[in-house]
C-alpha cells in the first residue's frame, strides 16, 4: 500500500508501454513470413529485398522519409481527436479537400515565394479545418456521432474533388489538353525548396517535425491541451470541473482537420505541383493506422508513420526483386493493427502485473460496480 | 488479538466447521494481501467479515472463490484439504459469490440468468418449462418473492441481488459469499435482505458477509472476523462484541464515531434555493419545489431515502442538470441556468455523488486531477501555459494535507483506493477555498478511518465559513453532522429541523413521508 514508485518502476513502465507495439510489429512480420513460406518463396531474402528497398541508398531512404510526411501529418491529426475523446476518421477526406484548396491557392496567387509558401499551407490547413469542422457542428449542435460522419464525408471529399478536377478545374493547355484528370501547375513561388540541394527531400519534412513537438507541447504543456486530454479521459469529470465541451470539441475536430489538410497542402507543394485525381494512395488511413500504433502519442505517431513508410516504401523494392507481391505489406500492416486493437500483447505479456493492480485497485472496481448498479 | 485456535480435525466442536483457511498467505507485488490468515466457517452462521479498505478481505475471499491461489496456506472443505484452481471448483465444493458487481444478463428472464450455464436439457435442448418449474420451486422453498419469467433490467437493485442468491443457491451452494451486499440497497431492500439471510441460516446455509457498516454486523451476523492489514485480527461470538471494539480492531487505535463541532453563529445567506423544479432523465419532476437557505458557517443535512430528488437537487445546483423553474443564488449571485464554469466562479465547491464518473478522470495521474478548474487562473496557467512547478507543489500540498496514498502525485487516479480517491476529491474542491460546498455522499462505500478524517474535514469548512448542503442517506452522517436537518420525500421538502433537538424517529417518519409537509422549525427560530 504505502509504496512509492521509484525511477526503476517509472522506467519499467514506460517500457512495458512500448513492448505490446513492438511486439505485434515482430509478431507481424512473422506472420508475413508464414505468409511468403506458403508461397513458396524464401521470407529470408523478401525481408531482405524489403530492407534495401527502403534503407539500401540514399534515393530510397529519402523516398521513406518523403512518404512518411503526410501520414505522420494525418497521424498528429488523429492523435489531437483521439487525445479529446473523438474518434475522427476523416483524415484522408480531409487531406483531399486541404491538398486542393492549396493547390488553387498554388497557381492562382500571384506573390512572392516568402508570402506564398505559408499562405498556401495555411488555406490548405485551413481548408481541411473547415471540412472536419462540418462534423464538429453537426457532433456539437445535433449529437450525430463525428464517427458516422468523418468516415462519411471522406468518400464526399474524394468525389467532390475528384469533379472539381476533371471539370471546372481540369487544366486545358497546350501540353495537356485536357487528358489527365489534374489542376494547373502551382506556380514556382509556391513551390517547396529542398532541405538539402541535391537530395530530392522538401522542407514539408521539418515541418512535420514542427508539428509533432508543436502538437506534443500543446497537448501536455498548454491549458487548452489539458482540457482536451481531461475530457477525453473523462467528459463528465470536465463537465464537472466547467470545461466547455462544445469549445473543446470544436477546436479539437478544427485543428485534427488542419493537421490533415496541411499534410495534403504538403503533398501537393512539395510532390505533386498540383492537385492531381485520386492521388492519395490512402495516407490518410495509414496516418490513422500510425496513430494507433503510436498510441496517439506524437512522438509514438512519428517512429510509428516512419515503420509504415518504411514497409510501404520497402515493399516496392520486394516487389521488383522478388516474386512477393506488394501486398504482402497490406497483410503485415493489417495485422500489426489487429494484435494492437486487440491488444493481445498487453493482455498477456503483463497477465501478471496486471492481476497485481487489479488487487491494489480493489476499492477502484468496487465502486465502479455500484455505480452501475445504482444507475 | 487473539488468532482463533485450530481443530484440525472434525470432533470436539459442538458446530461442524464447514470450512477452514489455515495459515492463508498471499502476496502481489508490494503488498502482503494475507499474511497468515486463519479463518473458518461453522454450519448455520452468518459471519461478518470486516475491515477497511486493502484489510485483505477481498483478497481471502477471492482465493476462498477460487479466482487467486495462495502462496501458502491450506484449505479444508468438510475435513479434507483441497485445492481450488478456478471459481469452477469452488461452485462444484458449494460454495456461491454474490459479488458487488451483478453478473447478469440484463435483457435475460429471471429464471433464464439462474439456470444459465446448467441448463435443464430434453433431448439435447433447453428445456424452458422445467427450468422455470426449478426456478419456481427454489423461490418457493427459501420464501423469494420473484416472478421467474420478469426481465432482470425491469427489476430493482433489490430484486437483481436476489436473483444472484438464487443463481448460487440452484448450483447447490452450502456456502455463500456475499460482497458489501448492502452498498447498492435503500434501507428497506436492506431489512428484506436480513431477513432473507437469517432464513437461509436457518435453513443450515453458511453466509459470509462482507461489510464495513458495523450497524449491520451487529444486527445480523451470529460470529465477526475483522481484518487489518491483511491480518486477522480478531474472530468472536457478535453477541460478546460491541461496535466500539470491532471499530477499534478494524483501525487499531480509538474510533470516534461522534464528531466534536463548535457552536457558530451563522452568518449571512451563501447558498439560496428558491421554488426550485428540476427534471429526471425520464423527464419527470425529481424536485419539486424545493426552498431553502444556507448560511456562512452552517452545515445544511438533506436527508432522505435514495431517489426521492437529491440527485436532482445537487446536480441542478452544480449546473450538471437544467433547472425547469425557481432560482438558484450562490453568494448572492443569480446562477440558475448558469454553466459549472461560471457556478464555480462564483464560489461553488462540488464534492460529486458518483466519485468515478464525475470526479475523478481515473486514467489522468493525481496531478491531473488534482489541479481541475485551478487549471484556468494563475498560478497553475500563466498565459495559457502550464505551470509545472506550481502544480507540482499544489498536488504535493494536497496530497500532504488531505493524507492521499500513495503519496505519488504520478500515479493514476484509478490506482488509488477508494478512500484515498475521495480524500483528492475532497481536498481539491477544500483547497478551492469556496464559499459554499455541496458535498453529495461524501463517505459512501469508505472505512471507518477515512469516513471519519472526511468528517471532520466538513466540520473544519464550515468552522472557516464555508456553507455547507450536505446530501446524504446516512441518516447517522446527517444526524451527526448537520446543523439543520431537511428531509426530503418525493422530491419535497417534509421540514426543516434543528439538529440539536431532531429525534432519529422523528426524521425517519420524515424520510417515509410521514408527517406534516412543508417548512418548519427554522422559519420559526431565525
Amino acid at each position: 500500500m504505502r509504496k512509492v514508485k521509484s525511477w526503476k518502476q517509472v522506467l519499467a513502465v514506460q517500457a512495458a508501454s512500448m513492448i505490446s507495439p513492438v511486439l505485434a510489429v515482430l509478431v507481424s512480420l512473422l506472420v508475413g513470413a508464414l505468409i511468403i513460406l506458403a508461397i513458396g518463396e524464401d521470407p529470408v531474402n523478401a525481408y531482405y529485398q524489403m530492407f534495401r528497398g527502403a534503407f539500401g541508398d540514399v534515393e530510397t531512404f529519402v523516398s521513406v522519409l518523403q512518404r512518411q510526411v503526410p501520414l505522420l501529418l494525418t497521424g498528429l491529426g488523429y492523435a489531437v481527436a483521439f487525445q479529446s475523446g473523438l474518434i475522427q476518421l476523416g483524415g484522408e477526406g480531409q487531406l483531399y479537400i486541404g491538398a486542393f484548396a492549396a493547390a488553387l491557392a498554388g497557381y492562382l496567387i500571384p506573390v512572392p515565394a516568402w508570402l506564398h509558401i505559408p499562405l498556401a499551407l495555411l488555406i490548405g490547413a485551413l481548408a481541411g479545418s473547415l471540412y472536419s469542422g462540418i462534423a464538429g457542428v453537426l457532433r456539437t449542435k445535433y449529437d450525430v456521432s463525428e464517427f458516422l460522419t468523418t468516415l462519411m464525408m471522406t468518400y464526399i471529399a474524394s468525389f467532390l474533388t475528384s469533379w472539381l478536377v476533371m471539370y471546372p478545374f481540369r487544366e486545358r493547355t497546350a501540353t495537356n489538353p485536357g487528358l489527365a484528370a489534374q489542376t494547373m501547375r502551382i506556380l514556382d513561388t509556391a513551390k517547396l525548396p529542398r532541405i538539402w540541394p541535391g537530395v530530392d527531400l522538401h522542407i514539408g519534412y521539418l515541418i512535420g517535425i514542427a508539428a509533432a513537438v508543436l502538437v506534443w507541447f500543446f497537448l501536455f504543456r498548454t491549458r487548452t491541451g489539458y482540457t482536451f486530454r481531461m475530457t477525453g479521459f473523462n467528459p463528465y469529470f470536465a463537465e464537472y470541473g466547467g470545461i466547455n465541451r462544445t469549445r473543446t470539441i470544436m477546436i479539437a475536430m478544427l485543428l485534427s482537420g488542419a493537421l490533415s489538410g496541411l499534410a495534403g497542402s504538403i503533398e501537393v507543394l512539395g510532390v505533386h505541383r498540383r492537385f492531381v485525381d485520386q492521388f492519395s494512395p490512402g495516407y490518410g488511413w495509414d496516418g490513422l493506422a500510425a496513430a494507433i500504433l503510436g498510441g496517439s502519442q506524437p512522438l509514438g505517431t512519428f517512429v510509428a508513420s516512419f515503420l509504415f513508410s518504411a514497409l510501404k516504401t520497402g515493399a516496392l523494392g520486394m516487389d521488383r526483386n522478388t516474386m512477393v507481391p506488394f501486398e504482402l505489406r497490406n497483410v503485415v500492416q493489417a495485422t500489426i493493427m489487429f494484435f494492437v486493437a486487440a491488444n493481445i500483447f498487453g493482455s498477456i505479456g503483463f497477465r501478471r502485473s496486471k492481476r497485481s493492480a487489479k488487487a491494489e485497485t480493489k476499492g477502484v472496481t468496487k465502486d465502479d460496480s455500484s455505480a452501475v448498479a445504482s444507475v | 488479538m487473539s488468532h482463533p485456535r485450530y481443530q484440525p480435525c472434525l470432533g470436539g466442536n459442538e458446530l461442524a466447521k464447514v470450512l477452514e483457511m489455515q495459515g492463508i498467505v498471499k502476496g502481489f507485488p508490494g503488498v502482503l494481501a494475507n499474511d497468515h490468515v486463519d479463518f473458518d466457517l461453522e454450519e448455520g452462521e452468518i459471519h461478518a467479515l470486516v475491515g477497511e479498505n486493502g484489510a485483505g478481505k477481498s483478497t481471502l475471499m477471492n482465493i476462498l472463490y477460487g479466482l487467486y491461489q495462495p502462496d501458502e496456506g491450506r484449505i479444508v472443505c468438510k475435513g479434507r484439504q483441497v485445492r481450488f484452481e478456478s471459481p469452477l471448483d469452488s461452485i462444484a465444493a458449494g460454495i456461491g459469490m454474490v459479488h458487488q458487481h451483478f453478473m447478469l444478463v440484463p435483457s435475460f428472464t429471471v429464471y433464464e440468468n439462474i439456470v444459465l450455464g446448467a441448463e435443464p436439457r430434453r433431448r439435447g435442448s433447453f428445456d424452458r418449462a422445467k427450468a422455470i418449474s426449478r426456478v419456481r420451486e427454489l423461490a418457493k422453498r427459501h420464501d423469494f418473492r420473484i416472478d421467474p419469467l420478469a426481465r432482470i433490467h425491469n427489476l430493482p437493485v433489490g430484486s437483481q441481488q436476489r436473483v444472484e442468491i438464487m443463481k448460487s443457491l440452484y448450483r447447490g451452494a452450502g456456502i455463500l459469499i456475499l460482497d458489501e451486499p448492502t452498498a447498492v440497497l435503500t434501507p428497506q431492500e436492506t431489512k428484506e435482505l436480513f431477513v432473507i439471510l437469517k432464513s437461509l441460516a436457518r435453513q443450515g446455509k453458511t453466509i459470509v458477509f462482507i461489510t464495513h457498516k458495523l450497524e449491520e454486523v451487529m444486527e445480523v451476523s451470529d460470529r465477526v472476523t475483522v481484518m487489518r492489514g491483511g491480518k486477522v485480527t480478531m474472530t468472536k461470538a457478535t453477541a460478546q462484541t460491541d461496535a466500539r471494539e470491532i471499530a477499534r480492531m478494524m483501525v487499531g487505535r480509538e474510533v470516534f464515531l461522534q464528531v466534536n463541532k463548535a457552536d457558530l453563529t451563522p452568518g449571512e445567506v451563501m447558498l439560496e434555493v428558491e421554488n426550485l423544479w428540476v427534471a429526471d432523465d425520464r423527464g419527470l419532476f425529481a424536485v419539486k419545489g424545493l426552498s431553502f437557505q444556507v448560511r456562512e458557517g452552517e452545515i445544511l443535512g438533506v436527508a432522505g431515502v435514495a431517489g426521492n430528488g437529491q440527485m436532482e437537487l445537487a446536480e441542478a445546483i452544480t449546473g450538471l442538470r437544467p433547472v425547469q423553474a425557481g432560482r438558484i443564488r450562490v453568494c448572492g449571485q443569480d446562477i440558475t441556468g448558469n454553466s459549472p464554469f461560471a457556478i464555480r466562479s462564483a464560489g461553488l465547491a462540488h464534492i460529486p455523488e458518483d466519485r468515478y464518473k464525475h470526479g475523478l478522470a481515473k486514467t489522468g495521474t493525481v496531478e491531473e486531477n488534482a489541479i481541475m478548474f485551478l487549471h484556468n487562473f494563475s498560478p497553475i496557467t500563466n498565459n495559457g501555459l502550464l505551470n509545472r512547478k506550481a502544480i507540482t507543489e499544489h498536488a504535493d500540498s494536497i496530497i500532504e494535507n488531505f493524507d492521499v496514498r500513495p503519496r505519488d502525485r504520478k500515479a493514476l487516479a484509478g490506482q488509488l483506493s477508494g478512500g484515498n480517491a475521495q480524500k483528492l476529491i475532497v481536498g481539491r474542491e477544500m483547497t478551492l477555498n469556496d464559499k459554499v460546498l455541496v458535498a453529495c455522499q461524501p463517505t459512501r462505500g469508505l472505512d471507518i478511518g477515512a469516513i471519519e478524517f472526511l468528517h471532520n474535514r466538513i466540520v473544519q469548512q464550515r468552522d472557516h465559513g464555508s456553507a455547507v448542503l450536505l446530501i446524504s442517506v446516512e441518516l447517522d452522517e446527517v444526524m451527526s453532522l448537520s446543523d439543520w436537518i431537511l428531509v426530503m420525500y418525493e422530491g419535497k421538502s417534509m421540514g426543516e429541523l434543528d439538529a440539536r433537538a431532531a429525534a432519529v424517529e422523528e426524521v425517519g417518519r420524515l424520510m417515509a413521508g410521514i408527517g406534516k409537509r412543508g417548512s418548519s422549525g427554522k422559519e420559526a427560530s431565525a
